[in-house]
Formats: C-alpha cells, structure tokens, sequence
C-alpha cells in the first residue's frame, strides 16, 4: 500500500540523516532528504489521481492498532491507521509537494551550514509528522502529529541556538502553542467521554445521531478544539508567537510558518466539520475570530520594517480568511484557499530568502530598494508572489480568495459584516502588499555591499516551479463539494438577497488599495532616502504605528496579564515552600543516618548488645 | 520411599553425595582445578534435576520436607547464583599459590543448607538448614585469613549468628510447648486442641516473636542488622555474594512458609504478631535505606541497602488473606530474582574491578568506569537503577509487585515507608550511576587487564536479563503463575 508508505519516506530519511549525519557530505544528505521527498510527493500526486477511482472516494490504510481503550460499553480501538478522502489528498499534495519544492531550495540556501544534516533531517521529520495529522484517521493520531509538528517547529525556529533571542522565539511559539493544546487535549477528552471513540468518522456519524444542532456538549467541545485550533494557526488571541517564529531559517518559515503548519488549525476544523455544524455559535465564533485576525495583522503588516514580519503577518491575515470561510460554512473555499496560500506564500518566503541571502542576511526593507533592475529574476516571482497575494484577477488567490468571499454575505454564521471585514481585509492585504514591493524592489538602492545572488539552477527551479504552481493554481480547485455536501448548513432562514455590486466591490478592491498605495506611498516609489528615515522613525514614535508594529500591544498585555505575574510568583517562591518541606525530610534523614553511623561502630559487645535490646524492644511493644 | 519421593528429593541428594565426594577427593588428590570442576559438575547436575523437577507433584518426603514448585524455583535461583559465586572464585583463587580446596566444599555446604532450607516443613529440618548454612558461611567469610577484617567479621557473624540460633531454639520449644507439634502443616486433630486456648495465650505470639527475630538476624532486619556492613565488606567477594543471595533468599522462602502455614493454622496468632513484623519492617526500610547514604565503600552500601530490600520484601509475610497465597509467592519469587540478578551483576563488577590485593572496592575506585569500561559499566547502571527500582529495568517490576500487594491489602503504614525508603535510596543509588561518569579516572592502570570471553559475555547476559524481565516481565510473571 503506497498510502501506508507516505511518512515512511521521509522517516526513513530522517533516521538516516540523524544516525550519520555529520559524516555525510553534502550531495548525500541532499539525495536521502530531498530525493525522500520528491518520492512522497510524486507518490502523493499519484494517490491523489487515482483516489476517485477508490471505492466511495475513500482509502484507508490500517497499518496496527495502536492501543484500545476502554469507553465504558466496551473496547474502542485506536489504531495506526490512514484515511484518505477528497480533504487529506488535498493536504497531502500541498505538504508533500509545496514541501518537496521547499526542501530543494533548503539544500541550495542551507548549504553552507555547519548543521545541514541536522537541518535537514529535522525538515524531514517534519514532513512525517504533517502527513500523519492530515491522515489519521482518529484523533489521538492526529494529536500525535500535532504535537510531532510543535515539536519540529520548535526546533527549527530555535536551530541557531547560539543566539538567545532565536531560542526564545522558540520557547515563546511551544508555549503558546501548548497553551491551544491543552484546550484541544481536554475537547478530544469530552469527545471521547461523550462519544466512545476517537475516529473521526465515527464521531462525525454519533453526533450528528446523538446531539440536536445547538446542544451543549458540541458547543463545548468544538470551542476547545477551536482553541487548538487557534493557538497551531496564529489567530487570535494565541497570534503572538508567529511573527517572533521568524526567527528560524527562511526555508522554515516558508514550509512550517507559511505553507502547511500553520493551515493544520484549518484541516482541522474542516476535518471536524460534521461536529461544527451542530454548533452555529461556534462557527460564528470562527469566522469573527478569523475576521478580526485578518485585520489586526493587516494593519501589523503595514508597519513593519522586517520582510519576513511583513510576510508572516500577511500569513496570519490569510489563514484569518480561511478561518473565516470556515466559520461562514465555506469549507470548499477555505480550503482552496489554503491550497493556494500555501503556494504562493511559500514562493513569496523562498523569494524573500533569496534576496535576503543576496544582501548578506539584511533584512530590513528600508535597508533594500532598488533591487528590481539588480535581481531581475527574484523580482519577477516576487511580484507574481504578490499578484497572487492581492488576489488579482486571473491568479490562483483570485479564485480562492472570491470563493470565500462570495459566500459570506448569505451565511447563517456570517453576513454583511463580515463581508465587509474581508473587503477591508483585501484593501489592507494591497496596500501592505505595495509597500512592500516599493520599498524593496524600487526607489534607489540603499545598501552598500555588493550582491551576491545564487545562481544556482536546482534553487531557480523549484522558485520557478512555485510561481507556476501560484499563477495555474486557481485551475486546480480541488472538488470537495461531495465530502461537505451533506452536511451543508440548512438556510433556515431563507435565501437572503444578494445585492448586485457585491462582486464588482471585490473585484474592484485590490485595485483600488493599489491606487492609493501609488499616491501615498510615493515617497517609498521614489525612494527619497529623507522621507524614508523619517517613515522608519516614526515607526517608533508615533503612538499608533508603535502599537500596530508591535503586533497591536498582545505582546505586552500578555506579558503583563499572564508572563510578569507568573515570573513575581516564581521569583516570591525561589525559595520553594514545597521544596522546603521535602529538603526537611532529606535533613531528617541526614540527622537519622548520623545518629545511626555512631550505632555501626565495629565494636561485637555493642553489637551483641543492641541485639538483646532490640528483642528485647520487639517484644515489650507486642506485650504493650 | 518411593521412586517419586526420591526424585522430588534428587537434588538434595545430589548435593549432599557430591559433598561427600569432594571430601573423598580432598583424602584422594589435593587438586584445586579438580575439585572446582567437580563441584562445578555437582551444582549443574542439582540444577538439572531441579529444573527437572518443576512443575511436577508436590510431595512430601517424609515429615520433615515438603517439596512444591515454589522450593524448587528458589532452589533454582540458589544454585543459579551459587554457579556465578563458584566462576568468581575460581577466578579469585586461581591466582594463589595454596591449594584452596576446603573452600569448594564450604561452597557446597551453603548450597545444601539453602537447598534444605527451601523444601522444609517442619522446625527440626529448618534448624538443621539453618545451621548447615551459618556454620559453612562462618568457614568462608573467615576463609582469607591474611586479608584485612577476614578474621574479625568471621567472629562476630560466628557468635551474632549463635546467639540468634539460640533464640530461635527458645522460641521453636515455646511454639512447641504450645501446640505439641516441629510440623508447620499441623494435623487436623492436634490444631484442634491448640486453637481451642490461643485466645489468652500469650507464649505462642512470644514463640513466633523469638523465631522470628532468629530469622531477622539472618535477613539482616533492623534491629538485627549490626553485622550485615562488616561481613559484608570483611568477606571476599564472592563469599559476600553468597552472604547476600544464597542466604537470605532461602531464609525467606523458609519464612515466607511457616509464617503461611501458620496463619492458615491459627488465625488469632498473626494479630498480635503483625504489629511487631511491620514496625521491623518500616524500621528496616528506613533505617537501611539512611544509613547507606554518604558511604564510600560500595560493598557496605549494598549492605544497607539488603537491609532495606529485605524489609520491602517483610512487605509480604504480612499478607494474611489466604487466597492472596499464590499472588504472594509469585511476587514473592519475582522479586528474589530481580534482587539476586541484580546482585550478582555488580558483584560480578566488583570482583573484576578488584585490585591485585583484593582492597575494599571504593566509589572513588569507580570514577569514569563508563570510559575505560563501557560494558562493566552498563552492568553496573543497569544493576544499580533495577535495586532503585527505575522502570525498564527487572527491579522495577518487583517493586511494583509488593506495592500492588500492599495497595490490595491496604498497608498504608507500610506503603508510606516503602516510597519513602525508595526515595533515599535513590540519593546513594544514583551518585554510584554518576560516579561512572565523571571524568578523572585517577585509576586508568587499574583496567588494563582484558576482559576474558566468558567474563564478557558473562556481564552482556546479566545485562540483558535485567532489561529483558523488566520489558517483559510476563517471561517470568506467567511461569510463576502456573506453580
């Protein structure tokens, strides 16, 4: 079964790359590591083309069972075993593929890395992890690879531990991270308490059996899991340890904070679909979440002065929109949506890196500009990457990014407002968008050192393949109308009129974001370098710009509400009461054990002695 | 005596006809070679036919022995150690220039004191085991005379021991005064006498109490501990071994015994008597467990360590629900097999790590063995973390057999001091794992000596069955079950 051996790739490259690792050159981890992949991937592809032939349009993999529980009424069985419908082809082909495309830029980018090896074999420990969340089949495994891909990207955001402030983005991203877990965790606990079992099928058909669309319990549940959901996606409010994950190489930024990781929260609401129904509170809770996400870092965006910041901001503000379509019941598009993002932010990423290597690591953009004569191939994707990213018409975000939209205005869990959430979302989406561009690729070069560009073909080519795979995407739209079909939500409340200029207004938007990026951001186009310091000074200055490049002050809320109280208490407690206690019981055990060494003196009498006593001892107290 | 009869007690013969050959064969050829490979040959022969023999009928021969599955695995795991204690002295003595022959038949007598000790039934042939094996230890701890304390610790195991031996001969003739019979299993008709005034009768409790204190002395129980550090650390290696293993593990199968049989019998003694078996019991896990802290010698930590295990084991003569019998001798057994295999496997380490004059082995002697010894070092880590009882090794799943049995019967008391007492133990138990570690081996030269095959292959095996009963502990767990 080719199914089963999807993860096994990567796997066994990865314990290839940690038990040699440092002895092997670097053609040899490349092959093992990328040569893994591009096998999953093809694999993938192959999989995914043949799943409609399957039975029911279903494969499922049953490799061993993993361990069974007891519900109660009997054993419930969690076993090691892949399913693979419509939702999982999809994520499979964006992690396998947009992966394999990642892990080949990574060999070029990570070269001349001392780690490589290790690099790379956590990638693709990565990879292995992600493909056993998209194809559990029951929860508990998909936990597994939930946590297999917090781990992984704790590691890679922290691989250049010699630097502190790298180790505490990372720290900072497993704990916030965690923070959702732990929800999620206790909604898979409910679940399996209330339901019996942690398949997802099942699940799925028992709910809808057991509990009314409204009950309590799926509220519940679905708002815990919602709570993983949103601590693995960056959404409000566990968002914060996004832009500090960039901290990791950019080949990890592309892959795990940009294409596949971080859409995991997504696949799994959507995976979970059948339970949100029943709970339109929730759904509606989604889609404000992800509306309000996609703003706040919208406006992130805009003031930045880091082009990874700006990217990872833009990320947050997209997977808002997926969370959005989401809520509003627009599963189809959310996940498209997904599809798409992943590749064209995985090209912005990569891109981004390229230009970032060029200019010897700087990655500030007032620092940049210029770079559209000098780096004209990068250019180009970059721009293709942003097109796609403001959804103009005829690119792959296009498509997705109007599905999405034009479903919201007539959903039960949505409506007009969140309508114009999203058209403000796609303003903010342009205008960002176009400053970034001006500031790095136009105006006068603001660098002093020479660029040094790769020109290697293998890091060409898989940029080249990912701006193709961003422009032809929106032909790809993958038909799961059949898997959320049934359980579409019923319009109780009839058909609400569409108004006409709804799509004219979407169309319209990015360019008219555009435009007036042209006139107000003239100063960045032309590259005035006075302007520009004044622009970079106000960052700091001006009290609203200060707030919103700080993430829009959670950073500091957190830090007051939850981090500086918890650091007080710890520090007040240094000296443990806890602690204290048991450090008495090892002082009268180091009391005991002095008084008894004088006991073991060598000496036969005394021996003898303490003999008779102690029967002597023994039997008083029975006597007594 | 039928033929059955004389098969349940092949192994006793054999053992005891092959003690009498070693002598004709001290009278016949003074050869140091010879007679170890001749009581080589004794021992693998008793084994056999033990091992043969489990699994098969209970008998009882005559009155004074009952054989039964659980005497025949103790005896197994008797011999077992009791081979492993002969390769460590042949190993020992064949750097000596005297012909040490009386050692192989002190050797074999220690074995026939245990192996009568295992399958008795009654107080005649348990004295009679118990002093086979005391006098023959006494021979042989004293055994190295030119050594430091050799003599010293010999003397003081000599009268401790004596005096023990007279109060359990004072508390066997109350116990026989009161019920008017040396047979642990008493008939129906002399219990019926007995039980009639064990209401008020307070010398059958002293009896026991007298018997048990005799049995204490042997376990090294607090507070009749006081010699076990001495012998231990004056007594060569592989006499230690057997001090450690062969004696208490048939000590306490003989007690595990009678203390059933007479709990079946007279249900109103064990009341009266519980009290006081439980206080030695928590005293001995403490008390062992603290004053093995901060020792320098390895060997006199393990001493206090015994102590303390042997009071988790007391854990299980308290048990005084009959139908919990066959749980008691099952944990009873896995547990004397994960102590003894970890006693053996660092007593295997301290006899290789011994220098040319045979010097108390200190941790210091052990500082960075990790580096210049990778394999004694596994043994020892391996060794060291199954006595602390980490999971994944055999000593774990020990433990967690007596607390499961204490859980069951409610022994809180006890309970509370057995994890108390593990939680010590782990403040000696783990420096010794660190000790390995540390990186300035002052004693480089003291390793230079290879390895032999056997002694390599010797310690992967010991290593392997330590981790292969705590991963799968049911190998030994269901065995135990069928006896």
């Amino acid at each position: 079964m080719l199914l089963a051996l999807l993860p096994i790739f990567p796997l066994l490259s990865f314990i290839f790359l940690v038990g040699f690792g440092k002895k092997l050159s670097w053609l040899q981890i490349t092959l093992s590591s990328v040569g893994s992949m591009l096998i999953c991937a093809l694999a993938s592809l192959y999989l995914s083309y043949t799943l409609p032939n399957a039975e029911n349009g279903v494969m499922v993999a049953h490799l061993w069972q993993w361990f069974s529980l007891d519900n109660g009424a009997g054993q419930s069985s969690v076993n090691v075993s892949f399913y693979l419908d419509a939702l999982s082809a999809v994520m499979i082909c964006v992690v396998s593929g947009v992966g394999f495309l990642i892990h080949l830029f990574a060999s070029i980018y990570m070269k001349e890395d001392n780690n490589f090896s290790r690099f790379m074999a956590y990638m693709n420990l990565f990879i292995v992890a992600m493909l056993i969340l998209v194809l559990a089949d029951n929860l508990v495994l998909l936990y597994l690879g939930w946590e297999g891909v917090g781990l992984c990207s704790f590691l890679l955001i922290g691989f250049w531990y010699q630097e502190k402030s790298n180790v505490l983005a990372a720290r900072k991203a497993f704990i916030v991270t965690r923070i959702g877990d732990t929800a999620m965790a206790i909604g898979l606990f409910l679940l399996f308490r209330e339901l019996g079992t942690v398949n997802i099928n099942e699940i799925s058909e028992l709910a809808t059996k057991q509990w009314l669309v409204g009950s309590d319990k799926a509220y519940w549940i679905c708002l815990l899991l919602l709570g993983g959901a949103v601590g693995k996606s960056a959404q409000l409010p566990l968002q914060t340890w996004l832009p500090d994950a960039m901290a990791g190489p950019t080949p990890v930024s592309a892959l795990i904070h940009a294409a596949t990781m971080v859409t995991a929260g997504v696949y799994l609401i959507a995976r979970m679909h059948g339970l949100y129904l029943l709970s339109p509170e929730v759904m509606n809770y989604v889609a404000w979440v992800g509306a309000i996400t996609l703003l706040l870092a919208g406006v992130s965006a805009l003031v930045q002065t880091d082009m990874k910041r700006v990217l990872a901001y833009s990320t947050m503000s997209q997977i808002g929109y997926m969370m959005l379509a989401l809520g509003a019941g627009a599963w189809s598009a959310g996940i498209f949506h997904l599809m798409t993002h992943a590749f064209f932010k995985a090209l912005l990423f990569l891109t981004a890196g390229a230009v970032i290597y060029a200019l010897h690591h700087q990655q500030n953009i007032f620092k940049m500009g210029g770079l559209l004569k000098k780096l004209p191939f990068e250019s180009t994707l970059f721009i293709i990457g942003l097109v796609c990213l403001m959804a103009l018409p005829g690119t792959s975000g296009f498509f997705s990014k109007e599905a999405i939209i034009a479903e919201l205005w007539s959903s039960p869990t949505a409506g007009a407002t969140l309508w114009w959430c999203a058209i403000v979302g796609a303003l903010l989406t342009s205008i960002y968008s176009c400053r970034l561009f001006f500031l790095v690729f136009l105006g006068t070069p603001r660098f002093d050192q020479p660029l040094h560009a790769s020109h290697s073909m293998l890091l060409k080519g898989a940029l080249l393949a990912l701006a193709l795979l961003s422009l032809i995407g929106g032909l790809l739209a993958p038909d799961l109308r059949e898997l959320f079909s049934i359980e579409q939500l019923s319009n109780s409340n009839g058909n609400i009129a569409e108004p006409a200029w709804l799509h004219t207004v979407a169309i319209i938007t990015p360019f008219i974001g555009i435009a007036f990026s042209w006139f107000y951001f003239a100063n960045y186009r032309r590259g005035d370098s006075n302007e520009l310091a004044r622009a970079e000074m106000q960052i700091s200055t001006n009290v609203i710009k200060r707030l919103s490049f700080g993430g829009i002050g959670f950073d500091m809320l957190y830090s007051l509400l939850f981090v500086r109280p918890f650091v007080g208490i710890a520090r007040l407690n240094r000296r443990d009461v806890v602690d204290q206690l048991l450090m008495s019981i090892a002082w009268y055990v180091r009391i005991c054990r002095d008084v008894l060494v004088f006991s073991q003196n060598g000496l036969l009498r005394w021996y003898a002695a303490a003999f008779a006593f102690g029967l002597v001892v023994l039997i008083g107290g029975w006597l007594l | 005596m039928d033929s059955q009869t004389i098969i349940a007690f092949l192994p006793q013969l054999i053992l005891a006809a092959g003690t009498v050959g070693a002598l004709l064969l001290v009278a016949w050829r003074r050869s140091q070679r010879m007679i170890a490979y001749f009581t080589l040959v004794t021992l693998l022969l008793t084994l056999v036919s033990t091992f043969n023999g489990i699994g098969q009928l209970t008998t009882a021969v005559t009155q004074l022995f009952y054989v039964d599955d659980y005497g025949r695995f103790a005896l197994l795991l008797i011999l077992l150690v009791s081979i492993c204690s002969l390769f460590l002295s042949m190993q020992r003595l064949s750097t000596d220039v005297e012909v040490h022959d009386e050692y192989y038949l002190l050797m074999l007598l220690t074995v026939l004191g245990g192996s009568i000790l295992v399958i008795s039934d009654h107080f005649a042939s348990l004295f009679l085991g118990f002093e086979l094996l005391s006098i023959s230890l006494v021979g042989l701890v004293g055994y190295f005379r030119q050594q430091q304390y050799s003599v010293e610790s010999s003397f003081k195991y000599l009268i401790l021991s004596a005096s023990a031996s007279s109060f359990m001969l004072l508390g066997i003739a109350f116990i026989y005064a009161q019920t008017g019979t040396l047979s642990f299993s008493p008939s129906a008709d002399i219990t019926g006498v007995s039980s009639l005034s064990l209401a008020n009768n307070y010398l059958l409790p002293l009896g026991f109490i007298l018997f048990f204190s005799g049995m204490a002395f042997k376990l090294s129980l607090v507070p009749f501990h006081y010699w076990t550090p001495d012998v231990y650390q004056g007594a060569s290696t592989p006499v230690t071994l057997l001090v450690a293993t062969v004696s208490k593990c048939a000590i306490f199968v003989v007690l595990l015994k009678c203390c059933f049989a007479y709990y079946q019998h007279y249900m109103g003694l064990h009341e009266q008597v519980f009290n006081v078996i439980a206080a030695v019991a928590i005293l001995s896990m403490i008390l062992g467990n603290s004053l093995a802290l901060k020792q320098q010698s390895i060997k006199r930590i393990l001493a206090y360590s015994s102590i303390a295990h042997m009071g988790y084991l007391l854990i299980i003569v308290l048990l005084n629900q009959v139908h919990a019998i066959e749980m008691a001798w099952q944990s009873t057994l896995f547990y004397l097999t994960t102590y003894l295999i970890a006693c053996v496997s660092i007593f295997t380490v301290i006899c290789l790590s011994e220098g040319e004059q045979h010097q108390d082995v200190n941790l210091a002697d052990w500082q960075g063995l990790f580096w210049h010894r990778p394999l004694l070092a596994s043994l020892v880590i391996v060794a060291v973390l199954s006595f602390a009882g980490i999971p994944l090794t055999a000593g774990f799943i020990g433990k967690f057999y007596l607390i499961n049995l204490a859980a069951n019967q409610a022994m809180w008391p006890l309970l509370a001091a057995l994890i108390i007492g593990s939680g010590v133990a782990l403040a000696y138990y783990l420096p010794m794992v660190f000790t390995l570690f540390t990186e300035q081996g002052q004693s480089d030269k003291k390793y230079d000596h290879l390895l032999s095959f056997g002694h390599r292959s010797m310690v992967s095996l010991f290593i392997v069955l330590g981790l292969l009963l705590g991963i799968f502990p049911d190998v030994l767990g269901h065995w135990l079950l069928e006896f």
